[in-house]
């Protein structure tokens, strides 16, 4: 469902993510984590088609995000850490705008339950100024979902939720994908990317050190057996030192 | 503490200026310096008719200025009674997050914080005086440039202090409570030097029976105001803008004394106001801070917005750019200054009124030119033509509103040429509707007048041609002013529609000028295009006028189409980095 080949992107003499490779198939939900700096939001940037790579591929539901990009598009969502709203349109009518743009012809049938699901009924006709972060953050969430995404890709997906919408996201996550998405997420936040991904990719300066489940992440690596999550992240990355 | 004030402000200007400097390694950025030096050189540096003492009809210098301060003089001393009345900017007290959360829990005192705000203006109000000193040189060169730059500032900083004590002033009363006992001191104050202003301008006034005599009406105001009790009321007023207008070094060191005695009043009453400070400083900054918040852009000064219902529904299915357009047109509604337009032409309409009643109007009988329609139809013209020139760049709805959404809308399965025309093609279109519906209401208002030279079959013509030319125009400014915003990010104003920052007006001045001569650029092929049809085509005149308008149009339309696929282009290129906060 998302597939990247040799995944490259400088930022004039920096290289941000360099040569990553990485297939994350239906049903899935790929936990990317690593450092600050590490390229996290480089790489999901690079995904989303919001940044073009300086080399490689990057492949969504069998369209090239170079060569089809619009036919890509159409079958991702991305979800950015910050909630990102139009000030002048309410909570239904972003709905209705972002689905125009991916052309859902139901939309109607759609946002009810859609708003349901996220809490957000009694705020249909409120503007971003008039609601919360969580709640902005929910909105966003919405928007990514209104078209039915083959492939989602979520940056930091629960900051700014109550423990009320953290359960709840976790839920809509993992019904996503097993509805058949490919979700990508992004979290420094150790147990949950334990909880619910099905494997997790770790970069470290841009590279790809680690990647598969944590059962065989630590089974090819003797020297992390009997570590939690946190130390092995954290020796993964380079940084077991902090931990002590 | 004046040590670490020093220190942040000195560091984060040298660490501002090393950014801006850094963008000057883009060749992109380093031509449109140049350009923009010499643009300045050009425009405003170069001596001026007035300057060169040439009297081909020219009022003289000094006369200008004297109406200028006198005008001045009238204008700072309204807008002191209305900062008084109805409260003044509170920006003046806004700190930014950072600030609020390093200076207020530190050791600091109210004190120095007022001084920390007061310094950290300094910058911004010397650019302010150097920009409007070199302007200045250009009408009135007789004083230096560095004494007029010490007038100006003096008069800024004094303004500014003026509106942060009214801020605090009010604030101290609105937080204890006791509302108009508390404040009809000033109240009194200010109404008193209202009325002694009104109506000694009012007994003055001469009756006004054609615009012929309305100068004479104006030149009586100057009279009036020199009368002992106005002229009182109006002193500090003069004596605040005097070194800032002051023809003559010897005149400019004669205004110094009570100016700088006015500052140093003003900057000693805002520090003894220092009790309410700190609340009306995180008053303050709360509501930049939550404006910052919901628009994820820099302070701004914006009409607040309400979810009026939208104009149109947006309908489920249909091309995605419609969804564009329709967003852009529902902001530009809901974004719409509608309390200030209704008031302003409240105003205008009771002005009418009183004028038409008291015999200003329609006592030269029924040849008198100046009726209420022809007043309406001329007042409707010039918003035509205010939105014309200007309506590019004040209404933003558009590219340079939603760049820094660029990373939600790369996400959207729309190309980059699609994108960018449809985020042109609304404001550009809401504008045009309504130029021809104020053409088209102007027409309506004087198609009975009597007293106007242009004959009605002229009219009809103008009225046409205005609709044609109107949204070949808008589409063209709109489309110049996003492109300026695509290809230089770092230099344009992005997001939410910033207030009246000092630092903006050179950038602004630039912006006008380089999208003034692009349009010039943009529109010399189809007015070529159609003057070349008017000169050659044998036909009869009706049919000469059809197709050089077609042909206007074609050429227009054809520059336009690809103005919008280079566009799209850079738009792909964008980087996200260059338009995000």
């Amino acid at each position: 469902m998302i597939d990247v080949s040799g995944l490259t992107r400088l930022y004039g003499d920096l290289v941000a993510v360099d040569d990553l490779s990485f297939q994350v198939g239906a049903g899935e939900i790929m936990g990317l984590v690593g450092p600050n700096g590490a390229g996290k939001t480089t790489t999901l940037r690079s995904l989303a088609g919001i940044l073009a790579p300086t080399s490689g591929s990057i492949r969504i539901a069998g369209a090239d995000l170079q060569q089809s990009p619009l036919d890509a598009k159409r079958a991702l969502a991305f979800i950015p850490d910050e909630p990102q709203l139009f000030d002048y349109l309410t909570v239904e009518e972003h709905l209705r705008f972002v689905a125009r743009m991916y052309r859902v012809s139901d939309v109607a049938s759609r946002i009810g339950p859609l708003l349901d699901e996220l809490e957000l009924q009694d705020k249909r006709t409120a503007l971003p100024s008039e609601l919360s972060r969580g709640m902005r953050q929910k909105l966003a969430i919405a928007c990514g979902l209104i078209h039915d995404p083959q492939a989602l890709i979520l940056d930091e997906p629960l900051t700014g939720l109550d423990p009320a919408g953290i359960r709840r996201m976790k839920t809509t996550i993992v019904g996503r994908a097993r509805a058949g998405a490919a979700v990508v997420l992004s979290s420094h936040l150790l147990h949950l990317v334990e909880e619910l991904c099905t494997r997790i990719l770790v970069l470290r300066r841009g590279r790809l050190v680690a990647f598969g489940t944590i059962a065989s992440i630590v089974a090819d690596r003797p020297q992390l057996a009997g570590l939690g999550l946190e130390d092995v992240f954290l020796t993964l990355t380079g940084d077991a030192g902090a931990s002590g | 503490m004046i040590d670490a004030f020093a220190y942040l402000l000195a560091t984060s200007l040298r660490n501002r200026v090393r950014r801006q400097v850094a963008q000057l390694r883009s060749p992109r950025y380093a031509l449109a310096l140049l350009l923009a030096g010499a643009y300045i050189v050009l425009l405003f540096l170069r001596p001026s008719r007035l300057a060169s003492g040439r009297s081909d009809g020219f009022p003289d210098a000094g006369s200008i200025g004297r109406a200028f301060t006198l005008f001045s003089t009238l204008f700072l001393a309204l807008v002191t009674a209305k900062w008084w009345l109805f409260g003044a900017a509170r920006g003046t007290l806004a700190f930014s997050p950072a600030e609020l959360q390093f200076l207020f829990p530190a050791p600091v005192r109210r004190r120095d914080l007022v001084l920390y705000r007061v310094l950290s203006t300094q910058l911004q109000l010397l650019a302010s005086a150097l920009f409007v000193a070199v302007l200045l040189h250009r009408g009135a060169p007789s004083l230096a440039v560095p004494l007029r730059v010490v007038g100006l500032w003096l008069l800024f900083s004094t303004t500014f202090l003026h509106q942060m004590g009214v801020t605090l002033v009010r604030t101290g009363i609105a937080e204890r409570g006791t509302g108009l006992r508390r404040n009809a001191p000033a109240i009194l104050i200010v109404g008193l030097a209202i009325a002694a202003i009104v109506v000694s301008v009012a007994r003055a006034f001469p009756p006004v029976h054609a615009f012929a005599d309305l100068p004479g009406a104006i030149s009586a105001i100057g009279p009036a105001l020199a009368a002992p009790i106005p002229s009182a009321v109006l002193a500090p007023f003069r004596w605040v803008l005097a070194p800032a207008y002051a023809p003559s070094a010897a005149q400019w060191l004669r205004a110094l004394g009570p100016a700088i005695l006015i500052l140093a009043v003003h900057y000693l009453w805002v520090l003894r106001a220092d009790a309410t400070f700190e609340e009306a400083a995180v008053e303050a900054s709360a509501r930049r801070a939550a404006r910052i918040a919901a628009r994820g852009t820099s302070a701004a000064r914006v009409v607040p917005i309400t979810a009026r219902r939208p104009w149109a529904p947006l309908a489920d299915a249909g091309q995605p750019w419609m969804a564009i357009v329709w967003k852009n047109t529902v902001a530009l509604t809901r974004g719409f200054p509608m309390r200030l337009v209704v008031r302003t032409l409240l105003g205008i309409g009771i002005i009418i009124v009183v004028l038409r009643a008291s015999g200003v109007f329609g006592s030269g009988g029924p040849q008198s030119a100046v009726t209420p329609a022809t007043l309406a139809a001329v007042i409707a013209l010039v918003v035509v033509a205010y939105l014309a020139i200007l309506g590019p760049l004040v209404i933003r709805n558009d590219l340079r509103q939603d760049l820094p959404y660029l990373p939600i809308l790369r996400t959207f399965p729309v190309s980059g040429v699609t994108i960018v025309f449809a985020e042109v093609i609304g404001p550009a279109a809401a504008v045009s509707a309504a130029q021809i519906a104020l053409l088209v209401l102007a027409y309506g208002l004087t198609l009975h007048a009597v007293g106007i030279d242009l004959p009605l079959a002229t009219r009809s013509a103008a009225l046409a041609a205005g609709c044609v030319a109107c949204p070949v125009l808008n589409l063209a400014g709109f489309t110049i002013q996003n492109g300026l915003a695509l290809l230089f990010p770092a230099w344009s104003r992005l997001g939410a529609t910033p207030g009246a920052r000092f630092e903006l007006i050179g950038q602004q001045l630039l912006a006008t000028g380089a999208a003034l001569i692009a349009l010039l650029l943009v529109l010399t092929p189809p007015v070529a295009a159609a003057a070349a049809a008017g000169w050659l085509l044998p036909t009869p005149p009706q049919v000469t006028v059809a197709i050089a308008a077609l042909l206007f149009g074609a050429v227009a339309s054809t520059e336009l189409w690809l103005l919008f696929q280079w566009l799209g282009r850079v738009y792909d290129r964008l980087d996200v980095q260059s338009v995000t906060p």
